[in-house]
């Protein structure tokens, strides 16, 4: 994750690299030569740590234009960050992912259109870089399989209803019976708990718990 | 020594847990409450020994003892004593002692369950000791956490900054509950399929036990999800909440599984049927969980959340996945046809609405499961790369899903058995009505003017109102006297209450979504101090940048204040730069203002210079109108599920306890 992997120097760069050589400065041609490797080589040691792990991205330079830059916005949030992991290029702080940007404004003001972009990124970059995944023979099933799944379920759900055109009925009494008794009594399949003291404090006794939809019927009571 | 003694309990609860699973087999073939009264102990036996082996290696991540490899690799000295205690599952070795923690402990909760038959209690117990003992195998063979370091060094590597978080304190827990919750609907529905009979009395049965283990999951996953998007949303420092990672998806499709769950439970225990689908979903749900396990911890996958990257271990999970879920899928496929319960209904009825639902909410979960997995296999096949993210997303799942609530106010004013159609349409015309009003106001209120964000917005105030239709006609409002509306509303179960809440908090999400999504406004520019930038509806300057020194990081820390554009009152918000010398990353840390529905999102990015200024930081401001309600949204769904939770019908020992006097008396 180290995107913004830097070294301490990465909070004070900036003062040490000033390019103000400071007061009574001669300012013959050598010693801007040596001011230039100075300068050259104190940005070289402070920042080598960074750029060794992360080209440190230059500044963002919106587009003149409103319409277009807002344009670029919407192109960056469905480009992905070649190096990263699931970024767009919009989010992604990487290096590259801002060479991406660069490159996505200029061809805009260049006058291509947004699919012309997302071709030439293509072009450069592989399907990859789309999260938007190109519809071709090998993406159909990512494409239409959602859907072909609620409509294969709507059909056959549609047949099952077809075919079982049958009355519904309540559960009969015998069966409401039976049923309170599982709710009521543990009483379900071999139980030798049953005849426990713990018989009885289960499950369901009163009107209350008994499902919605099931009259409900008195507690089992001895006659 | 305590180290020791965590590794030997760890050991011990993997013991217990087979014993749990052998005595319970044992016990049911014998019928013999004793054996499986001895497993049902072991359960409990084995979640004691797993909190005590998780104890002792929060023990030593809290003295950071170094000499343990895990503490060495995650921890720090100079960490804060927050940090350190919740880095013990901020690992991979340590988060799996908690999901099997986690899993013991439900199995204890389980095995002291009152009111499930002996042969289906016997059965649930042995599955879910199954469960942890090959989770806990997992965790002991391939990861396990104690290991010892030799020499041990004398500094720790420290945790990720992005986790040094308090949401690191809960969001794993929370979520794990989540997942590993489903353990147990996984258990009930082997049980079920193995002790099952084709009759309309065991199934409501059966829907009512695997209710509230459903519930809670849900619930706890609910939470645990929004809390984890909350937590990329401010900690990421991009403005986005949901970003269709492959990890997020991996947490989002149990989820979606469960709630498909937890609606087609209720038509088993309302009416019998559905029985065999709502035992699939029981068992989909975690192996959806599983499979998100698979795929954050073997690194097939590439995302910002994947963690302790190993193909080996990613193979065992894949083993356990294919053996648990394989074997369960196997018995369902040939136990099922033999378990047809009963209910049988009419297509327009209560039934048909949530069939419906369970329609729309497996493709959405099956184009989740699609989109996350489609680029493995596509790459595996055939060698072509491609990428699924937010545009794929929205353009299958977000379909799916408006369909599904346009459908979702109905369902609940529609009887069971047969429902009228007609009549639930009459009494949703007033919802409708106030939903067209609430879209033309948004489409007037809202610059500058979309119509698709009006739509969404409808589709918002559509779930919110129809819920409250719901209510409404329950409680007769406007129809019987005043006292008889109040004496139907107290008379209205909690989980009617914790429906209602839950589809309005729906709506209360996608209202704040749609309204994030459409109109929030984002700008960046390099401010020197006093400068100012404006977002959206708000302004916002640089007052001053400080270097501060926090326990074991080193900061820029900004501040700024956000002033409404339009006048107002201004607040200052703090936004940092943290910089961690120990493992050389740099996070951020955002600054929310947080104004009534809207959020003022501030971040601080690196200092640079300017033409105009010798020192300028670059400052990125979003305007995130409504983003409170998109986790509102989700905790009043939660909330929902937790009522619901605390619905006498479903309080299956407390219930039993006052009743047991009702029973004796008659």
């Amino acid at each position: 994750m180290g995107r913004y992997a830097g070294p301490i120097a990465l909070l004070n760069r900036h003062d040490r690299s000033s390019k103000d050589p400071g007061p009574g400065f001669r300012r013959d041609e050598r010693t801007w030569v040596g001011f230039f490797l100075t300068v050259l080589l104190s940005i070289l040691i402070l920042a080598t740590p960074t750029f060794a792990q992360e080209p440190a991205a230059l500044p963002d330079q919106p587009l003149a234009d409103a319409s277009q830059e807002a344009r670029a916005q919407a192109l960056f949030e469905v480009l992905r960050c070649v190096v990263c992991q699931h970024e767009s290029i919009a989010d992604s702080p990487a290096g590259i992912a801002g060479d991406m940007r660069r490159l996505v404004r200029e061809e805009i003001a260049n006058g291509s259109t947004d699919d012309q972009v997302k071709a030439d990124m293509v072009r450069r970059y592989g399907d990859f870089v789309l999260f938007e995944p190109p519809v071709r023979f090998g993406t159909w099933l990512l494409w239409f399989g959602p859907f072909a799944l609620v409509a294969l379920g709507g059909l056959a759900l549609l047949v099952v209803s077809r075919r079982k055109r049958v009355e519904t009925r309540d559960l009969s009494p015998e069966e409401e019976a039976q049923l309170n008794e599982v709710l009521q009594s543990d009483r379900f399949g071999p139980n030798p708990v049953a005849s426990s003291p713990h018989a009885g404090r289960s499950l369901g006794s009163t009107d209350d718990t008994v499902p919605v939809g099931v009259t409900p019927q008195p507690p089992i009571s001895k006659p | 020594m305590i180290i020791e003694f965590g590794a030997f309990a760890l050991v011990l609860a993997f013991a217990l847990a087979l014993l749990q699973t052998g005595l319970s087999i044992a016990g049911r073939l014998r019928s013999s409450p004793v054996l499986t009264g001895a497993g049902q102990g072991a359960a409990l036996a084995s979640a004691l020994a797993n909190a005590l082996a998780f104890g002792a290696l929060i023990f030593a991540f809290a003295v950071s003892d170094f000499s343990v490899a895990n503490v060495a690799s995650n921890s720090h000295t100079d960490k804060p004593m927050l940090y350190k205690v919740a880095a013990a599952w901020g690992s991979h070795e340590g988060s799996l002692v908690l999901w099997c923690m986690v899993m013991t402990l439900f199995g204890a909760i389980l095995a002291r369950a009152r009111g499930l038959p002996f042969g289906l209690k016997a059965c649930a117990v042995a599955t879910q000791g199954g469960l942890s003992a090959l989770f806990l195998a997992f965790a002991l063979f391939t990861s396990n956490p104690f290991a010892r370091l030799d020499p041990a060094p004398f500094q720790g590597q420290s945790l990720n900054p992005l986790l040094q978080d308090p949401a690191l304190a809960i969001h794993p827990p929370l979520l794990y509950l989540g997942y590993v919750g489903f353990s147990v609907t996984f258990s009930l529905a082997v049980a079920a399929l193995i002790e099952g009979r084709p009759n309309s009395t065991f199934w409501p049965a059966w829907g009512r036990w695997v209710r509230p283990w459903a519930l809670a999951s849900w619930a706890f996953l609910t939470v645990g999800i929004t809390l984890g998007s909350f937590w990329a949303y401010y900690e990421l420092g991009w403005g986005g909440w949901w970003f269709w990672d492959p990890v997020e998806n991996a947490s989002f499709m149990p989820w979606l599984a469960g709630t498909a769950l937890l609606h087609s439970a209720v038509v088993t225990e309302r009416r019998g049927a559905l029985s065999g689908w709502t035992v699939f979903l029981a068992l989909l749900a975690f192996t959806f969980s599983m499979l998100g396990a698979f795929l954050v911890r073997s690194g097939v996958l590439t995302s910002v959340h994947a963690f302790a990257v190993d193909p080996e271990r990613g193979l065992m999970l894949l083993a356990i996945l294919g053996v648990t879920a394989g074997a369960a899928f196997a018995l369902f496929a040939w136990r099922a046809p033999q378990l047809k319960g009963g209910g049988l209904f009419a297509p327009v009825s209560r039934e048909g609405a949530l069939v419906l639902n369970n329609l729309f909410l497996t493709a959405a979960a099956a184009t989740v499961l699609l989109g996350t997995l489609y680029p493995l296999i596509l790459e595996a096949a055939t060698s072509q790369t491609i990428s699924v993210g937010p545009p794929y997303f929205a353009l299958t799942f977000t379909p799916l899903m408006i369909v599904a609530f346009l459908i979702l106010p109905a369902g609940p004013l529609l009887a069971w058995k047969r429902g009228d159609l007609t009549g639930a349409m009459q009494r949703l015309a007033v919802a409708a009505g106030l939903t067209l009003v609430a879209a033309l106001a948004s489409w007037f209120a809202f610059e500058p003017k979309k119509a698709m964000a009006a739509a969404g917005i409808a589709v918002g105030a559509w779930l919110i109102l129809g819920a409250l239709a719901e209510v409404v006609e329950r409680v007769r409002l406007f129809r019987v006297s005043f006292p008889e509306v109040m004496r139907r509303i107290r008379a209205l179960p909690l989980g009617a209450w914790g429906m209602t809440l839950a589809h309005a908090g729906l709506g209360v999400f996608v209202l704040g979504a749609v309204v994030e999504v459409s109109f929030k406004a984002e700008n960046a520019a390099p401010l020197a101090i006093g400068q100012e930038i404006s977002a959206g509806n708000w302004t916002v300057r640089l007052d001053d940048v400080q270097i501060v020194e926090g326990p074991n990081y080193l900061a820029e820390q900004g501040r700024l204040t956000v002033t409404p554009r339009d006048g107002g009152l201004s607040r200052e918000v703090v936004s940092e730069r943290r910089f961690f010398p120990t493992g050389g990353q740099t996070t951020t840390e955002v600054g929310l203002d947080f104004r009534g529905l809207d959020d003022v999102y501030v971040v601080m990015g690196e200092r640079r210079s300017t033409p105009e200024a010798a020192q300028a930081w670059t400052v990125r401001v979003y305007d995130n109108p409504w983003a409170r309600l998109i986790f509102l949204g989700p905790a009043i769904m939660a909330l929902g599920g937790v009522l619901s939770l605390f619905d006498r019908r479903l309080r299956v020992g407390v219930a039993a306890r006052r009743a047991a006097p009702v029973v004796e008396g008659a």
